[in-house]
C-alpha cells in the first residue's frame, strides 16, 4: 500500500467522515419517504428500498475506506486510543442499522443509526484533540470493543423505546406498544450480550464474572427491570399506563448506569471510573 | 396466602440478618452446599412429579410468582445499587430471594420442557429461546449461588529477592499457599505522557516461570487462576514486588455454560423479536 496509505492520518478524516455522514442522511430520508401504504412487493417500494441500502452501503464504505487506511498507516489495529473507539462506535451504528433494515424492514431505523454515527463522527471531527487520549491498560483487551459497542447499540433502540413510552402516556394508539416490544427485544439482546461480554472480560482481567461493582450493579438494575417489563407483556399484567412507566423508569436505570453511577458516592471506587 | 409466607420467609430473613450480622456463606463449603443443592433439587423435582396440585408448584407457576421474582431481584439490586452496600449481596434478605428466584425459574423451565416435549412435536425456535435463556439464568445464578462458599481470593505481594507462601484473604487474614511465588521480571510500558499503557511480570510459580499480564491470567489447575492486579505505580518499571491474585473458583465453568446459553438466548432474542401475548399462545 505504501505511500498513499502512509499519507491517511486523523487530519484525512473529515474526507470519509463527512461524506459517510451525507450518504448514511440520503439512505435514511430515502427510506423514510417509503409509505406505510405501499407493499412491500410493489415496484415503488422495492426500488426505494434498493436506493436506501445503495446510500448507506456507500457510508458504510467510506468509513471502512478509511479505518482500513489507518490501520496500514499506524501499523497496528485503530482499537487503542478514545478517537479511535468512536470511530469504531460509528462504524458499527451504521452497519446495525443497515442489517436491522435488511432484515426487518423498519423505515425509521436508518435516521436513527445515522444519528448515533453522526455524533460520534462529529467528535472525531471538532475535537480531535481528544484522539490520543490513553487506554489504561485493562482495557487494551479484545473484549472492549464489542462489550461497549453492544452497549451503544442497545442503548439507542432502548432510547428509542423510550420515546414510545413517553408518546404512550398520551396516546391510546395500540400499535405503539407493539413497536415499543420489539425496540425493547432488540435492546434486551444487545444489553444481555454488554452485560455477559462484560462478564466473561471481568472474568479474565480482575478474576470474577461478577462483583458487584456499582457500574455492574446498574447495569443489572437495568436489566432486570426491562425484563420485568417484557414479562408483565408477555403475562398480560399492569395497564398501559404503568407499562409505559415502567420503560420510562427502565431507561432513568440505564442513564443512572450508563453515566449516573459516577455522581454516587458509592461508586468512588469503581472499576469503570475511566469513562468518566 | 403463598405471598404472606413469602413475606415471613424475608422477615425471618431480616431478623436472623439483624442477630447474625450476616450470612454464614463459608459454612456451607464443599460438601455441604452439593448435597443441600442436591436436596433442593431432589426435592423440587418430586414436588413436579407427584404434587403438581399442590398449593406450592401452583404458586410458583403463577404469574404473580413470575413477576415477584424479577420484582425481588430488581428490589435487592436497587438496594445495592443506591446504597453502594455490597455485603446485601452476602445477606440472609438476598439468599431468600435469590433461592426464591431459582424455584421459580426451576418450575417454569419443568413447565416449558414438558409443553414443549408432550406433544412429540420437534422444539420450535420459541422453546429453544425460551429454555436457553432460562435454563441459562438459572445455571449462572445457581453457579454464583451454590458456588460462593468454594470460592476464594487470595492476594500476595511478590518479589524479586524470595519466594513467597503467603497470601491474604480479602478479609485480611492470611492463608498459606501450597507452593512458591517469586517475581522474576517486571516490565511497564508507559505512553508518552508518562501513563501505563501495558505492564507485565515474569515470575516462577512452583519454579515454573510464568508471564502474567493484565487480561492475560495464568490457569493453575482446575478452577484456580493466577493474575497480575497491580504493582508499585510511584515506582514504574523499577516496581521491587507486584501484586499477585490468586482466584479458586471452582464453579467457573458451570457459569460459563450458565452465561453462553444465556448468549444463545439472547441472539434468539434478537432474531425473533417479540412473540404472541397470554393467551394467545400456550
Amino acid at each position: 500500500m505504501g505511500r498513499m496509505t502512509d499519507m491517511i492520518t486523523w487530519d484525512s478524516f473529515i474526507w470519509f467522515g463527512i461524506p459517510s455522514v451525507l450518504l448514511s442522511a440520503a439512505g435514511a430520508v430515502v427510506s423514510m419517504c417509503a409509505n406505510d401504504h405501499w407493499s412491500q412487493s410493489s415496484l415503488k417500494y422495492r426500488r426505494r428500498r434498493t436506493i436506501a441500502v445503495s446510500f448507506a452501503s456507500a457510508s458504510l464504505a467510506a468509513l471502512a475506506a478509511f479505518i482500513i487506511c489507518l490501520w496500514t498507516g499506524l501499523d497496528r489495529p485503530p482499537l487503542r486510543t478514545m478517537g479511535e473507539t468512536r470511530l469504531w462506535y460509528s462504524f458499527f451504528a451504521l452497519f446495525a442499522g443497515l442489517f436491522t433494515y435488511l432484515r426487518w424492514r423498519y423505515r425509521w431505523i436508518l435516521s436513527f443509526s445515522t444519528v448515533l454515527a453522526t455524533v460520534f463522527i462529529m467528535i472525531n471531527i471538532f475535537k480531535p484533540e481528544i484522539h490520543d487520549q490513553t487506554l489504561m491498560p485493562a482495557l487494551q483487551s479484545p473484549w472492549f470493543i464489542p462489550h461497549v459497542t453492544v452497549y451503544m447499540f442497545s442503548y439507542s433502540f432502548l432510547g428509542c423505546a423510550f420515546l414510545l413510552a413517553l408518546a404512550g402516556l398520551f396516546t391510546t394508539k395500540n400499535n405503539v406498544m407493539q413497536a415499543a416490544d420489539t425496540l425493547v427485544y432488540i435492546g434486551m439482546a444487545f444489553l444481555t450480550f454488554g452485560m455477559l461480554s462484560g462478564a466473561l472480560w471481568a472474568k479474565e482481567a480482575w478474576g470474577h464474572y461478577w462483583s458487584w461493582d456499582p457500574k455492574e450493579t446498574w447495569a443489572l438494575v437495568t436489566w432486570l427491570s426491562y425484563m420485568l417489563y417484557i414479562h408483565m407483556r408477555l403475562l398480560g399484567r399492569g395497564s398501559r399506563k404503568s407499562l409505559c412507566l415502567l420503560l420510562i423508569f427502565s431507561f432513568i436505570c440505564l442513564q443512572m448506569c450508563w453515566w449516573g453511577v459516577n455522581y454516587l458516592p458509592s461508586a468512588q471506587d469503581s472499576v469503570h471510573v475511566y469513562n468518566r | 396466602m403463598p405471598y404472606i409466607i413469602l413475606l415471613v420467609c424475608l422477615a425471618l430473613a431480616l431478623v436472623l440478618q439483624i442477630l447474625t450480622g450476616g450470612f454464614p456463606v463459608l459454612f456451607f463449603s464443599f460438601p455441604l452446599n452439593i448435597i443441600l443443592a442436591a436436596l433442593w433439587l431432589g426435592g423440587m423435582i418430586w414436588l413436579w412429579k407427584n404434587s403438581r396440585k399442590s398449593i406450592f408448584v401452583e404458586f410458583m407457576l403463577s404469574r404473580g410468582a413470575t413477576l415477584w421474582a424479577v420484582g425481588l431481584f430488581l428490589l435487592s439490586s436497587l438496594i445495592i445499587g443506591f446504597s453502594g452496600w455490597r455485603h446485601f449481596a452476602s445477606s440472609w434478605i438476598f439468599m431468600v430471594v435469590l433461592l426464591y428466584f431459582q424455584t421459580v425459574l426451576l418450575f417454569v423451565i419443568f413447565r416449558g420442557w414438558r409443553s414443549a416435549t408432550a406433544t412429540g412435536a420437534r422444539l420450535g425456535s420459541v422453546r429453544w429461546r425460551f429454555l436457553l435463556n432460562h435454563a441459562g439464568i438459572l445455571i449462572a445464578v445457581s453457579s454464583a449461588f451454590w458456588g460462593a462458599p468454594d470460592s476464594e481470593t487470595l492476594r500476595l505481594q511478590a518479589v524479586k529477592d524470595m519466594p513467597v507462601k503467603e497470601a491474604f484473604r480479602m478479609d485480611g487474614t492470611s492463608a498459606w499457599l501450597p507452593y512458591e511465588v517469586q517475581l522474576v521480571e517486571f516490565t511497564v510500558d508507559t505512553y508518552e505522557n508518562g501513563m501505563p499503557s501495558m505492564f507485565e511480570a515474569a515470575v516462577l510459580i512452583d519454579s515454573e516461570e510464568v508471564t502474567l499480564r493484565v487480561n492475560e491470567p495464568y490457569s493453575r489447575s482446575f478452577g484456580e487462576d493466577i493474575y497480575l492486579t497491580g504493582y508499585d505505580s510511584m515506582a514504574g518499571s523499577d516496581s521491587q514486588y507486584c501484586i499477585i491474585q490468586v482466584v479458586k473458583e471452582p464453579w467457573k465453568y458451570s457459569a460459563l455454560v450458565g452465561i453462553i446459553m444465556m448468549l444463545a438466548g439472547a441472539f434468539l432474542l434478537f432474531a425473533g423479536g417479540p412473540q404472541r401475548r397470554y393467551g394467545e399462545d400456550d
